[in-house]
């Protein structure tokens, strides 16, 4: 690989990586906060940045850029599914601190009194709908970087 | 060609929008209506004797709710309390369920509590608490 190669790689990663984090900093903590303040079951953050404190957020953002450049320069080695593998499970962590945040134990709560003496709560269980992301989502895509690697090399 | 993994993706995300289907209209649904239960209390009304206070629940959503648990809760002005339930395999909208109440609880009660939990379609746990404090307050 040369350096030209080698800087386009790079790009591509970099690139890679920032789509991670619109994703993750930004679509899923709005996506997720707009369906619990909906429910009126609280309000939201507008982003991931907002419920980490700064060094964790730059930590994960390192993270993401880091992981997918990696991979990028790497795509011909064996490390490479590892890499990417990492991604999709760093994203899995992340959706599930979110929803830890947002609907601690999996349950959204929103209670409302509607007289002095009078008051409703309503709490809904989410958790069947996180694990079905999981296994449906991130556990396919954690495993398919290798499949894909292993039919290359095949 | 279509790599294997915009097809695992795709896949998954079908599967997670089929699943997140009954919670968005149940929502949806719940928010659109008049409420998700309508609750009535009637004296003496058939099947309750006449010394008894008759409460129905009519389920009002369009999803389904199944293992449907009732129990109703009154709090005694002498400090004790009385619950009783009432279960039911399935709701649909419109299906009711009832339980009949002694009426001398009522003529002695300081608190009314309602508490309904189910799964809607059988997957998403939900709970429902209603409590009113009949001494004021």
């Amino acid at each position: 690989m040369n350096y030209r190669s080698i800087i386009n790689e790079v790009l591509k990663g970099v690139l890679d990586g920032l789509l991670y984090i619109v994703v993750y900093f930004y679509l899923l903590p709005l996506l997720l906060g707009y369906m619990v303040s909906s429910l009126g079951a609280g309000s939201y953050a507008g982003n991931l940045g907002g419920l980490y404190a700064p060094r964790v957020a730059i930590i994960y953002i390192a993270l993401f850029e880091g992981l997918s450049v990696a991979s990028r320069i790497l795509k011909e080695n064996a490390l490479s599914p590892f890499l990417e593998s990492l991604e999709s499970l760093l994203g899995a962590f992340v959706v599930l601190y979110l929803v830890n945040v947002y609907m601690p134990g999996g349950y959204a709560e929103a209670s409302m009194r509607l007289s002095p003496a009078e008051a409703v709560t309503v709490r809904i269980g989410f958790y069947p709908l996180i694990m079905i992301m999981v296994l449906a989502v991130y556990l396919p895509l954690a495993v398919v970087p290798y499949i894909e690697f292993f039919m290359k090399e095949r | 060609m279509v790599s294997i993994r915009a097809l695992v993706l795709i896949a998954g995300l079908t599967l997670v929008l089929v699943a997140v289907y009954p919670l968005v209209s149940f929502v949806y649904s719940s928010r659109s209506q008049s409420g998700l239960l309508g609750v009535t209390l009637n004296s003496s009304a058939p099947p309750c004797t006449n010394s008894s206070v008759k409460l129905t629940l009519t389920y009002e959503d369009s999803v389904s709710l199944f293992s449907v648990e009732v129990r109703a809760q009154v709090g005694l002005k002498n400090g004790s309390a009385v619950t009783l339930s009432a279960q039911r395999p399935l709701l649909s909208r419109g299906q009711s369920l009832f339980m009949c109440i002694p009426a001398a609880y009522f003529e002695n009660a300081s608190y009314l509590g309602l508490s309904v939990s189910g799964k809607i379609d059988d997957l998403y746990p939900i709970e429902l608490d209603v409590s009113a404090n009949l001494s004021g307050g």
